[in-house]
């Protein structure tokens, strides 16, 4: 074979190959994957799910603030303010599952959104000491003094009567403190919405074009893997420390820990962890309400159908499990232990499913780690 | 066999060793530079509490302090050297140590193309990459050198082309070539990828990339030892790094890739692109030797370890991507998509009662995800477990494992026998026992 005709031969061998490829792919090119792209499943996370969620805290946390103005030493006042805290708390719960971005962004918070549990004593050394009480003071204080956790001590007392707790806003400087407390907590929040908002900080964009012009995420696959992260990170919390520590599955011997349950003053801990498990489904189902886009879950669907169905059953039967444990889970941890026991197990399989077939199926690295592999 | 041998010994152009000198350096200069303004030296080495050593290394541990930062500072300094050809023995031992040191200290970081850059770098100080196109050939007449023996340069090529060739041949399981997996998944992931993106969503995408990737690793560095298709064969190279450096964060191997695979052009080509530059006619160089001694058979002795390195997972039993053992140090680059959950149960042997830790307590967001799939690990978290409950003056705990991993699509399966007590399980070169059989 002379030189010439080798080289024919090597670009005759190229253009086959390349011709074969070609056809391979084009007769496959009508059977493409049923299950939505990444590129609709971002922006549908971020669309229905996720700004919402926090449009949503951020009208509750407006009432709530409404609601701690207009405390006065009666019961009525109290439990409107009470109704109005836990309105606010479910619907910031439900961000825990998608804690990124601005959430997760002490610039944003500064902490002071939901850092528990509250440190009572400093709280009540506040109200009865002679320091001034307004916006700039509540800014300075410490996480556990201010936020959710600052108001659940001033409106929250399970060792007193309602009464007694409402008595107690006769004092003008209670009554300040929760308010600029209530007031401080909007803000927090409504700073967090706005990041998110596309006509303010536009986070939304970063998250639902990564890949595609995103500075924060050069990837649409290091989008998906921030949201998948953000639900097995909720979830973990939840198994890890929400539930086990409680419950004292970490330590030997295994004896309950009260103090260690989410909202201990409120008694709102099996509802942080029913709103943290709703939003992880919404993020999942891609919905929110009667609003649906394209779910994640359909995209695990596409390549692990059974891990998908899994995950879904997982979800239902983590909230029915959590909403068998009978109220408040300080007390269940020791009176209903088997039924609690149970709630944990159900949210830990939610944990693995996402780490194992979520993460699998779509190819995500858990941990979010930025360093490389191979 | 003699027609070989005289082969491996003619004399050939230097600048093509010098010119990988330069590129290697400066690439590794670049990596340094980029591990420390990515925070990486913090997160591998100070963050962890608990650090997965090799077997036969567990006295290796990370300086303290800010000792990382210093180890890495004078790695930068060496690259520098090193690709500047200045102190070239020293700075070519410094990288290998100090790099080699870094990554032997924890099992989470292993990466092949830091194996490879570690065998690059031992390599690098026995060759003299430093013998033209350097400070210390402009200073030191004495290190100055034309020509080496062929099988030099052939050293170079081998491991190069060691990489791609057993790269193709861990490709050549029925996970990646019937079930296209894993790229099935990392090519729906990529919908954001310049104008490929659609095709990449094609179900026959993944099985016709996945059959032309094993193609192309198992035939790259024949393709490219050969003079012919040298040039086709560089660009495929070239193409292909690129796409999967855009598909995938696998930082310098690409342009590791990339750069050293220029050892298989003439070794003169440096010197006809200088020539072309500079309006001047191209010239060999005049052939400039030193004594061999018993470099070609301490070479050789190198590559039969390198060609029996990669094969030594099958004396292990079981898929050797689910056991993991004899996967280190092979080559099975890019080669499975695995994830894994891995709770740990603790148990008093006297009174039975147990506890299941929070893994993350002790360990960083990666050495989680990497012990959940990988057995060695597993193992050594546990034992780590147990040590330290002695060492609080309780009795040794049995420590339990309930790891289940999702591996190539594959239904999620238990990976290690949970009813097995790990901390009386001892690390060594056996088959582990203890491990459940892969998925169908």
């Amino acid at each position: 074979m002379s030189a010439l005709t080798r080289r024919q031969w090597l670009v005759g061998s190229a253009i086959a190959s390349v011709a074969g490829i070609g056809g391979a792919l084009a007769a496959c090119s009508r059977a493409t994957p049923a299950g939505p792209s990444r590129e609709e499943i971002l922006r549908d996370v971020v669309n229905i799910v996720i700004v919402p969620s926090y449009v949503e805290a951020s009208v509750t946390a407006a009432a709530l603030a409404g609601a701690a103005e207009r405390l006065t030493p009666d019961v009525a006042s109290l439990t409107a303010a009470r109704e109005a805290w836990r309105a606010a708390r479910g619907a910031w719960k439900i961000t825990d599952a998608f804690l990124l971005g601005p959430a997760d962004d002490l610039a944003v918070t500064g902490g002071a959104i939901d850092s528990g549990p509250p440190d009572v004593a400093k709280i009540e050394a506040l109200v009865v000491g002679a320091s001034v009480i307004d916006d700039a003071a509540v800014g300075s204080l410490g996480g556990n003094q201010r936020g959710f956790a600052g108001l659940e001590a001033l409106l929250f007392d399970p060792s007193k009567t309602d009464e007694a707790v409402a008595v107690a806003f006769a004092g003008d400087r209670r009554r300040a403190l929760a308010a600029a407390i209530a007031r401080d907590l909007r803000r927090k929040i409504d700073a967090v919405r706005d990041a998110w908002l596309p006509e303010k900080g536009n986070f939304a964009a970063e998250l639902a074009k990564a890949g595609r012009g995103s500075t924060r995420y050069a990837t649409e696959r290091q989008g998906i893997d921030a949201i998948v992260n953000a639900i097995a990170g909720a979830a973990e919390v939840l198994v890890a420390l929400r539930l086990a520590k409680p419950l004292g599955l970490d330590v030997t011997p295994q004896a309950p820990h009260p103090e260690l349950v989410e909202s201990p003053l409120s008694d709102a801990s099996l509802a942080d962890i029913l709103a943290v498990v709703d939003g992880i489904e919404r993020i999942y189902l891609g919905g929110r309400g009667s609003e649906r886009g394209a779910p994640l879950g359909d995209a695990v669907h596409e390549l692990r159908p059974d891990g998908d169905d899994r995950l879904r059953q997982e979800l239902t039967r983590a909230k029915n499990a959590v909403a068998l444990v009978p109220p408040p889970l300080r007390e269940a941890v020791s009176a209903h232990r088997d039924a609690a026991i149970a709630a944990h197990a159900a949210v830990r399989e939610i944990k693995r499913s996402i780490v194992t077939d979520v993460a699998g199926a779509l190819g995500t690295t858990i941990g979010f780690s930025v360093t490389d592999g191979d | 066999m003699r027609h070989l041998r005289r082969g491996l010994e003619r004399d050939v152009d230097v600048a093509s060793l010098a010119a990988f000198r330069i590129l290697f350096g400066g690439l590794l200069f670049v990596a340094v530079v980029r591990t420390w303004v990515k925070g990486t030296i913090f997160d591998a080495f100070v963050a962890p509490k608990f650090f997965f050593t090799y077997w036969g290394l567990a006295w290796l541990r990370p300086l303290p302090g800010e000792g990382m930062y210093v180890v890495y500072a004078v790695m930068g300094i060496a690259a520098l050297a090193f690709a500047a050809g200045i102190f070239y023995r020293a700075s070519a031992i410094a990288l290998f140590t100090l790099f080699t040191y870094a990554h032997l200290c924890d099992v989470t970081n292993y990466l092949n193309h830091y194996y490879l850059v570690s065998l690059l770098l031992l390599l690098s100080c026995f060759l003299p990459l430093h013998a033209a196109f350097s400070i210390d050939a402009r200073l030191r007449p004495a290190a100055r050198r034309s020509t080496v023996p062929a099988w030099m340069l052939w050293l170079l090529r081998f491991q190069i082309g060691v990489v791609y060739f057993f790269g193709g041949v861990a490709k050549l399981k029925a996970d990646w070539l019937l079930r296209a997996m894993p790229l099935k998944i990392w090519l729906l992931a990529a919908g954001d990828f310049p104008l490929l993106a659609p095709l990449f969503r094609l179900p026959a995408t993944p099985y016709v990339m996945s059959w032309l990737g094993a193609a192309f690793d198992l035939s790259a560095a024949f393709l490219l030892a050969t003079r012919r298709t040298r040039p086709y064969a560089y660009a495929v190279v070239c193409v292909f790094h690129v796409v999967t450096a855009r598909l995938f964060q696998i930082g310098m191997f690409p342009w590791i890739m990339i750069a050293s695979s220029l050892v298989f052009f003439d070794p003169s080509w440096p010197r006809r692109i200088l020539a072309r530059l500079r309006g001047r006619a191209f010239a060999l160089p005049a052939p400039s030797r030193a004594p061999l001694g018993r470099a070609p058979r301490v070479a050789l002795a190198y590559v039969v370890v390198q060609l029996l390195l990669p094969l030594r997972h099958v004396v292990y039993p079981g898929n050797v991507l689910w056991t993991e053992e004899g996967y280190r140090f092979a080559w099975n680059v890019m080669l499975v998509e695995k994830t894994g959950s891995a709770e740990i149960t603790l148990r008093d042997p006297v009174t039975g009662a147990s506890r299941q830790p929070r893994v993350r307590d002790t360990l960083t967001p990666l050495q989680v995800k990497m012990m959940a799939t990988q057995p060695d690990m597993i193992l050594a978290f546990a034992r780590h477990l147990a040590d330290e409950a002695e060492r609080r003056g309780e009795a040794r705990p049995m420590v339990f494992a309930d790891v289940v991993v999702v591996m190539g699509g594959r239904p999620p399966a238990r990976l290690v026998d949970p009813a097995v007590d790990l901390a009386r399980e001892r690390e060594g070169l056996g088959a582990k026992r203890w491990l459940l059989p892969a998925p169908p």
